[in-house]
Order: structure tokens, then sequence, then C-alpha cells
């Protein structure tokens, strides 16, 4: 394998070896921090993984490349490749934590004589996703609860908010499944 | 750069084409039809890319970097689709931040929430979902997983399970 060759496969190879380093960290996280907020972890583990991608554009500088181009290769190339990835990952996580469709799909997959609609709603109304997500939010710290009002404390959920709303109206002609 | 210049163009005719075929007419699995939009859609393009290159004088790409082109459109594909059940139905969480955050420094209490949690029926959406995408069947008023397993969710569990360990349900 020429040195060129050399080089263009370390470039292949280090967002999916950046991956496997964020989730192979996440999975120790989670074991060691069970009760720790998942977003956080997650955080902290893109950042690991974060490690791993700048690991691999040092192996392709001592491969020969000259460290512009590996620069720009992270840049343009490398680094949005493994965002994608992180980002796939983070969701894949985030629906076995938050997703109502997966929690109902669990309660099914667990009575094979199926569920009535009455006793599925009653088990999951809006007032008890409601709790559910109030407490997350406050545990991560992204509200503040004074013992009347509640507010936002950081500004992220809010930041992807408005830009998953954005998107709705640009793809769907919508901004919410609830109105038209 | 010239692996950047394929991943952009690519990409950026494939998501014209989702965008202009959206707002024609709505697919009936969408998630799915926007996967094969990219992967497919991206195979098919390859090559006229390649020519346009060739055309344009540029450097062509050696398979190790078409390789890298295909891991790039495949990584935001499947980012995209993910992203895109946010798109297709209201996520509780980012719903209910939305409405704090348009209150102000006033805040809002919890029984504004439960009010608002209420006018936004996102269980029954769910169900109706599920029902419509063929995963759930109603039989004799219970509702049942259809018979074909769900290779997605039946992952996102094992994963959740096995790998990380979290026994807590969430949802």
């Amino acid at each position: 394998m020429n040195t060129g060759t050399a080089i263009q496969v370390l470039h292949l190879l280090a967002p999916l070896v950046a991956l496997v380093t964020m989730a192979l960290s996440h999975a120790a996280l989670c074991r060691v921090r069970p009760d720790a907020a998942i977003l956080n972890l997650l955080v902290v583990a893109g950042f690991f993984g974060l490690a791993g991608l700048v690991a691999m554009q040092v192996f392709a500088v001592l491969a020969g490349q000259i460290w512009g181009d590996t620069l720009v290769a992270m840049m343009l190339v490398d680094g949005p490749i493994y965002a994608c990835l992180a980002y796939g990952y983070a969701n894949f996580v985030n629906l076995g934590h938050a997703s109502v469709r997966i929690r109902i799909y669990r309660e099914l997959l667990d009575s094979p004589e199926g569920i009535q609609v009455s006793e599925l709603r009653a088990k999951y109304d809006e007032s008890g996703m409601l709790s559910t997500r109030l407490r997350r939010m406050l545990d991560a710290e992204d509200l503040a609860f004074d013992g009347e009002t509640y507010r936002l404390k950081k500004a992220r959920l809010l930041a992807i908010s408005s830009v998953i709303f954005a998107l709705k109206k640009a793809v769907l002609g919508r901004q919410s499944e609830f109105t038209s | 750069m010239s692996v950047f210049i394929a991943i952009a163009v690519l990409l950026g005719v494939l998501f014209a084409v989702h965008l202009v075929w959206w707002r024609i007419a709505l697919p009936r699995r969408q998630r799915a039809v926007l996967l094969g939009l990219f992967l497919v859609g991206g195979l098919v393009l390859a090559p006229v890319v390649d020519l346009l290159f060739g055309w344009l004088g540029l450097q062509p790409l050696s398979f190790i970097q078409w390789l890298n082109v295909g891991l790039a459109v495949v990584a935001f594909a499947l980012a995209y689709v993910v992203t895109y059940s946010a798109l297709e139905a209201d996520s509780p969480t980012l719903s209910l931040v939305r409405h704090i955050a348009s209150s102000g420094s006033g805040g809002v209490r919890e029984e504004e929430l439960r009010d608002f949690m209420a006018s936004r029926p996102f269980v029954g959406a769910r169900l109706s979902a599920l029902a419509e995408e063929g995963m759930v069947h109603e039989r004799e008023g219970r509702i049942h997983l259809a018979e074909h397993p769900y290779t997605l969710f039946k992952l996102v569990l094992l994963h959740r399970e096995r790998v990380l360990g979290l026994t807590r349900h969430g949802g």
C-alpha cells in the first residue's frame, strides 16, 4: 500500500474509529454512572470520540500527510461525518430513553394477549408524560423550579427545538402535527 | 477537497429532490422512502458526479475516496432520517420547552403545563402512528403487536438493556 492510499484509508476509517470510541465510552459511562443524565453522558462520550478522530489525524500526519491537508480533511470531511454518526448514535440512545412509541412497543412485547386501549391510555396519559419530562429536565438542569413556576435554565433544548421547528416548516409546511 | 465537493454535490441534489417530492406528494412510509432516496439516489448519482468531475477537469476520485463519499452520504442519510422522526411527530419535550420559553422570565405554573399537554394528544398520535406503520393492530378491543418483528425498536431496546445496562423504563 503506497503512502497516498494509506492516508486515504486513515481518513476513511477516522470517523468510524471515532464512533466506536464514543459508543464504547458511553457504554462504560452508563455502567459507572447509571443515574447520571443521559444527555450529559452522551456529550462526554462525544468528546472521547473526538479524541479518537484527532488520533487518526495524527496517524495521517505520521503516514506522511502535511498538517494543512489533514486539518482541511478533518474540518470538511472527517469531522462532519463523525458529527452525523455521533448525532445518529445519540438519537438511537435517546429513542430508548424518551420515545413514547418504543415504550408502548415494549409494553406490547410483554403482553402477547394484547392491551386494551383504555389501559394503555391510563398508563401513558399526558400527565404522566409531563411529570417524567419535567423531572428529566430538572435533573439535567435544563429547567429550574422556584417552588411555583418553571423556567428555562439552559438554552440548549430551545436551540434544538428552534432548528427542528424551522425544518418542520421547510419540509412539511407546518410547525406542529396538531396544527395545519 | 475533491471528496468534499463530491459529497456536497450529491447531498445537495438529493436533498433538493427530497424537498420538491415532499411538497408534491408525501409518501406513505416517509422514513423508509427517505432512506431509499439517499442510498439508492446516491448510488445512481455517483457516476454522474464522476463524469462531471472529468468534464470540469477535476482530479477523479480513487475507489477509497468514493467509499469515503459513500460513508458521508450514509452518515448524513441516517442522521437526517433520525431527525425526520422529530419532524413527523411533535416531541413532547421540545414542545414543552418552547411553551416555557414563550412565557419569558415569568415562568410557567405546573397547572398551565398540564393544560398545555392535555391540548396535545401525544399518546393518541403515537398509537395512530404505530397503527399506520403496521406495527400494531386492534383486535376485539385490544391492541396487539403485528406479526412481523420491528427490527429497529428491538435493536434500540436490546442496546439499552444489554449494552448500556439501563433497566429503568424510558418514555
